[in-house]
């Protein structure tokens, strides 16, 4: 497992270094144009945006971690359970380092302080604390599978970035669905309908990713 | 397949008559190391086990002998081993088919034995 | 370098409605240099994946050491295939560099010896920065020998790695490998369509022809029961009557025949006015596979 495991970070490191660059971009960029003092430009959008376009990131980043190092790693002798766990690895080496980024920047502008607000879909995923990590998870995980079935069937494929697409708008939905209920704008309670509604969602999607990459890596063929 | 090889025969044979060629023109000569299989192998784009099967006739034959550790080495009374070989083999390996090939084209035991002194003669 | 026996048995491989390998035996033994020849299409890549385990087969067993190698961690260590690159990938270009692709390798073989890829790809002259798609045919060639060779794997398989090289280049690939064998001793399988340069090579040939293992022995033990006969056809066709006759082609009253037999049978041949002489192992595979096509 950890011949695999390394395999996968020296083939993608660059992906998981990308995460914090390209946001300590954006926060530079923020700083210079005044975003903390109140501005309200593109910067400040992309900062208010930032977690849920890293989700985006890691589904892409998902859908390339996989389609060619399977082939590779078991042209060379990696054992097919080697790779999936090794891959197990990775994708919460990104999610760990998405959720890490999501915290500092839910904290960034009350600990700083900046005078903005950002009542938008960052806080939003902030309402629970496992919700974002869990989200992250997964949306990694249908990137590899997706990746996968792109090698075998684009049609297939296709239809199931649709669906990703898909699941990420209900959940993200959902959660703007309860974040109405509070009309104060205090973060709802994880007891509310909506948010388990996601989360189980999520969980699902995790499972099903899970089994589904499991079965293809296994029935893989390097002909 | 490399060099003086050839595909009309198997390749340990040739080997093997390399060397004897070898040992009568006096490459190699008593007591003196031939090369190892490896070197054959490498020389001649040859399988090693190939070279060895070559060498293994000329031990079985004791035109060479193994001296543990260090190689293959010429046995003494080698030249005298090959040309007894050869000469064993003269008869069918020459004689026949130049008879053969004499009849087919109708030339006569004494035509023949009448070649066979000027060839003689004109070879001194 | 000692290490076990690669042994297959009842092997059984279909894609969809068409079979591809049909009840195959094959036992491959340690030390030697294995030549695996085959036409296009007899099933030579696809017995090469099932044996090491990247693909799947139907039924049967590959077995290692004794053990079934699917998904068996001592015997992938111990075994490389070094396929034939190709510059697309899933139909999109490869663009794995050839620098990424090397490490790679290095992590997953064992035995990886780095000092002997960079000297190989020094003489081979690949640049490391290159991209797999930018390769030429010959490059492509280059890197597969120099996996296997640098692989260090007591199992070595390559897949027609004589492919894409011209001459010169093939007979320093023939050199390489058989100083490789003489320093290591290891097991080689080598599948190549460039028959009578390698015969020399391979100490055991594997001939495979429609998914079937036709042949499997020593390479000279194969040839000495192989000979053309020729001369006038009556006296051919007599001279041949206890011998197997693979083919004849004729040209008017002269026949040229293809045959095999023991060596007692053989030497009986030497009583009739014909000419006898040696087939080469391209010869001979051209007499067992080519099915009378040119016929």
């Amino acid at each position: 497992m950890a011949k695999a495991l390394k395999y996968l970070l020296v083939t993608n490191w660059a992906a998981i270094v990308f995460l914090p660059a390209a946001v300590a971009v954006v926060l530079l960029a923020c700083i210079l144009t005044g975003v903390p003092a109140g501005a309200d430009n593109l910067f400040s959008t992309y900062f208010a945006s930032m977690p849920s376009l890293l989700i985006i990131v890691l589904f892409v980043f998902g859908c390339t971690l996989s389609s060619s190092t399977l082939h590779v790693a078991l042209s060379f002798g990696c054992r097919r359970k080697d790779y999936f766990l090794a891959l197990q690895g990775i994708v919460v080496i990104y999610a760990a380092v998405a959720w890490a980024i999501h915290l500092i920047l839910c904290r960034l502008p009350a600990l700083l302080p900046w005078t903005a607000n950002f009542q938008t879909m960052a806080r939003m995923l902030n309402t629970t604390f496992w919700l974002y990590p869990l989200l992250a998870l997964g949306m990694t995980f249908l990137g590899c599978l997706c990746g996968l079935v792109f090698t075998r069937s684009r049609r297939v494929a296709v239809l199931l970035y649709a669906l990703s697409f898909g699941v990420m708008i209900g959940v993200t939905t959902s959660l703007a669905i309860a974040w109405m209920g509070e009309p104060n704008g205090e973060i709802p309670p994880a007891q509310s309908p909506f948010i388990l509604a996601a989360a189980a969602i999520t969980v699902g999607i995790v499972i099903l990713a899970e089994v589904l990459l499991g079965r293809f890596i296994r029935r893989y063929c390097v002909k | 397949m490399h060099g003086s090889l050839n595909d009309q025969s198997l390749i340990y044979l040739q080997i093997a008559q390399m060397l004897e060629d070898d040992i009568l023109r006096g490459v190699y000569r008593e007591e003196e190391q031939v090369p190892s299989t490896n070197e054959l192998a490498r020389v001649y784009h040859i399988n090693p086990a190939t070279a060895a099967k070559g060498i293994n006739l000329l031990v079985t034959d004791g035109i060479l002998y193994k001296r543990r550790g260090i190689g293959m080495f010429v046995a003494p009374g080698a030249e005298e081993a090959v040309k007894a070989k050869r000469r064993a083999a003269f008869y069918q390996d020459f004689i026949k088919p130049l008879v053969r090939e004499g009849k087919s084209l109708g030339v006569t035991g004494e035509e023949l034995l009448a070649m066979t002194r000027r060839a003689m003669e004109e070879g001194d | 370098m000692e290490h076990g026996m690669l042994q297959a048995r009842g092997l059984c491989k279909s894609y969809g409605d068409n079979q591809v390998l049909h009840d195959l035996d094959l036992d491959i033994l340690p030390g030697k240099i294995y030549g695996l020849i085959g036409r296009n299409g007899a099933g030579k890549t696809t017995l090469l994946s099932i044996l090491t385990a990247q693909n799947t087969k139907n039924a049967g067993e590959v077995t290692y050491n004794g053990e079934d190698v699917w998904e068996n961690r001592k015997a992938l260590d111990d075994i490389c295939f070094s396929r034939e690159l190709e510059t697309t990938l899933f139909s999109s270009r490869n663009n794995l560099k050839v620098r990424h692709y090397l490490r790679s390798a290095a992590i997953f073989y064992p035995r990886w010896d780095e000092e002997y890829a960079r000297r190989l790809a020094e003489e081979f002259r690949l640049e490391p920065k290159k991209r797999i798609s930018q390769l030429s045919k010959g490059q492509l060639s280059m890197v597969t020998i120099l996996i296997a060779l640098a692989s260090g794997a007591p199992i070595t398989i390559l897949d027609e790695p004589a492919a894409g090289l011209d001459v010169v280049a093939r007979e320093r690939f023939y050199q390489l490998l058989l100083e490789d064998y003489a320093k290591t001793g290891r097991t080689f399988i080598v599948s190549t369509h460039i028959i009578e340069e390698a015969a020399s090579v391979f100490e055991n040939v594997i001939i495979l022809d429609e998914g079937r293992i036709l042949e499997n022995r020593p390479t000279e033990e194969l040839l000495e029961q192989f000979r053309y006969v020729s001369g006038r056809e009556d006296v051919v066709e007599e001279a041949c009557r206890g011998l197997e006759v693979l083919s004849v082609s004729r040209m008017g009253r002269h026949a040229n025949a293809s045959v095999r037999g023991g060596a007692a049978q053989l030497a009986a041949l030497d009583g009739y006015d014909v000419d006898v002489s040696p087939m080469n192992l391209q010869n001979v595979f051209v007499a067992l596979c080519g099915h009378g096509d040119s016929q």
